[in-house]
């Protein structure tokens, strides 16, 4: 897995390529958690994820919860087919902001 | 119909491994990405159990596939402790961020994408087998 961020506006966004999977989500979750203190609008942007499992989706919410315990935003963009699904049957769709494209992810976190 | 077999421990880069090598597989008897998906999602989620609350991430783990025109089918055969993964506890999808639990989401997911499950405990072995339906109209990946 390959992540890379960048500070965009007063928003950091991380742009994440690989599989998010059992071996790949402990590296996830501390490289991206440990971007909460310094950046309180965080950008997941998910267009070089391919596959998620429960590992991820729990990183996910371990990062989500720093978020939110710290009183920032968090949102995910151009997140594959595969994964969208993944989100929608573990409830992660509804709990989470998810937008279709960078620029309307940013557009958001701005307001 | 063609077959593939592996015998791994039950860790995690292991498991990765595991994973490249039967989409691979799969991707060889033109299964949709989809389907494939599915089951390295359920290879990946019963491996993972088996190898955490399992106890058995030092044992080989032998997992087999299947595919034919309508569906992939596995068998995944552990010597941990016995857990059939049909009697895992639902987890509740509805809450928020701020109270859902952390986990409990892997055996869910198995037991959503399998179209057929079934476990049996023999001989101090657990045996799992799983089928994932082919998608209609679907074409290679």
């Amino acid at each position: 897995m390959d992540i890379v961020d960048e500070q965009i506006g007063d928003t950091r966004v991380v742009v994440v390529t690989g599989r998010l999977d059992g071996a790949a989500s402990t590296g996830f979750a501390e490289r991206i958690g440990g971007l909460v203190a310094s950046s309180p609008k965080l950008l997941v942007d998910f267009a070089g994820v391919d596959f998620v499992t429960s590992a991820g989706l729990r990183a996910v919410l371990q990062i989500v919860k720093r978020v939110k315990a710290s009183g920032g935003a968090f949102a995910l963009c151009s997140v594959q087919a595969p994964v969208q699904e993944i989100l929608e049957i573990s409830g992660f769709a509804a709990m989470l902001r998810i937008h279709t494209a960078r620029d309307e992810a940013l557009a958001a976190l701005a307001r | 119909m063609s077959a593939f077999s592996a015998s791994i421990l039950a860790q995690p880069a292991l498991i990765a491994d595991l994973n490249e090598r039967l989409l691979a597989f799969l991707q060889e008897q033109n299964v949709d990405g989809r389907t494939a998906n599915h089951v390295a999602l359920i290879v990946e989620e019963v491996l993972t159990n088996i190898g955490t609350h399992g106890r058995c991430s030092d044992k080989p783990v032998r997992v087999a596939l299947t595919a034919d025109r309508e569906r992939v089918t596995g068998e995944i055969v552990d010597s941990g402790i016995p857990f059939d993964p049909r009697d895992a506890t639902e987890p509740d999808l509805a809450k928020d961020a701020g109270e859902r639990p952390v986990g409990g989401l892997g055996l869910f997911l198995v037991r959503r994408f399998s179209s057929a499950l079934e476990y049996a405990s023999r001989n101090g072995e657990n045996y799992l087998h799983f089928a994932v339906a082919r998608q209609p109209d679907a074409g290679g990946r």
